[in-house]
């Protein structure tokens, strides 16, 4: 059973290390990111999995008008916030107000060109979400890539 | 070029050709991949795991397409699980099925006593259909499985619900 509490006391340990003293709400979860179209010339080719954090806003101890959210791929990671403005499925792409791409050294575009809009097919993310079982984003110029569509599918429970 | 150098080429090409097709074969063309997130239910304190919501990341091998249900959990705190579900296809039932498992973290663990498992829901994504079914086959695009997995990572009593999406791998 010695494996068990060492597990336990590094999940323990993570939980409390890597969340964000600011962040009272907060979703975690993962799934698969799947390019649509111009992602090819980029390297993206195949389905990735990932893990995601995700803070809504509005949710309690959470900013009111700014969600965050993270992408965790197996060997890089994006960071971004953007304002969803009580979301509206199949609405126009929303810009990501800031976005901070860890590759190599983090980078954090001025403005970053990356937009976002979500599915019908999945459902809304509010201030009130506990769990999301299926929420269908889709991101334009992913990663800051001229024309390359990716679509997320994620699965995220409040922790 | 001798007629040695030929069949030497020969069959080094034939070898390769042969690794090849093995390599390719070894993921089956609608294994599933993604991740989700998993928690407990109950029973699981006394080990410490899952601790609230645990992201992971996952595979998943259908009997309709790959002959055998498998649905392998790796952990983001590190570690894994697989599962092996005999006879038919994951369709969503009340009944919990036997299943094998095992886990590695230091060490590979045969899960003793053997896990159960119930499938809550299961939902795929045929394209340009936009329909959504729980059948899985050839045209799956992408799948969510929820289920109920009691004896979780071989630990008496600790049940736990999973929630995985993930897309066709090849």
């Amino acid at each position: 059973m010695g494996e068990y509490h060492t597990v336990a006391a590094l999940g323990l340990a993570l939980s409390l290390a890597a969340t964000p003293a600011l962040t009272a709400t907060e979703l975690l979860g993962g799934g698969v990111l799947v390019p649509e179209y111009g992602c090819e010339e980029f390297g993206w080719t195949g389905p990735q999995p990932v893990v995601a954090r995700l803070a809504p806003q509005g949710a309690e101890g959470n900013p009111r008008n700014e969600t965050q959210m993270a992408l965790l791929l197996g060997t890089g990671t994006i960071a971004m916030r953007f304002n969803y403005n009580g979301g509206n499925p199949m609405g126009p792409p929303q810009a990501i107000t800031s976005a901070t791409y860890v590759w190599n050294g983090p980078w954090t575009p001025e403005q970053p060109t990356m937009q976002m809009s979500w599915h019908r097919y999945g459902l809304g993310l509010t201030r009130r979400t506990t769990e999301l079982q299926e929420w269908v984003v889709y991101f334009n110029n992913f990663n800051e890539h001229a024309g390359c569509r990716m679509m997320a599918v994620l699965s995220l429970r409040v922790n | 070029m001798t007629i040695q150098t030929f069949l030497r080429s020969a069959r080094a090409l034939a070898t390769a050709s042969l690794a090849a097709l093995t390599l390719s074969a070894v993921p089956a063309q609608a294994e599933f991949t993604g991740g989700g997130y998993i928690y407990s239910l109950g029973g699981c304190e006394e080990a410490g795991f899952p601790v609230g919501t645990q992201m992971v990341r996952s595979r998943y091998a259908a009997t309709e397409t790959d002959g055998t249900n498998s649905i392998v959990l790796f952990f983001a705190v590190g570690g894994a699980n697989t599962y092996t579900i005999p006879g038919a296809g994951l369709e969503p039932a009340r009944a919990f099925r036997r299943a094998t498992g095992t886990s590695t973290w230091g060490a590979q663990y045969t899960m003793s006593p053997a896990p159960t498992i119930r499938v809550i829901e299961r939902e795929t994504v045929v394209p340009m259909a936009r329909v959504r079914q729980s059948r899985v086959d050839q045209n799956s695009r992408a799948v969510r499985l929820q289920l109920t997995i009691r004896n979780f990572n071989g630990v008496t009593g600790c049940a736990v619900n999973a929630v995985l999406t993930m897309a066709r791998w090849n």
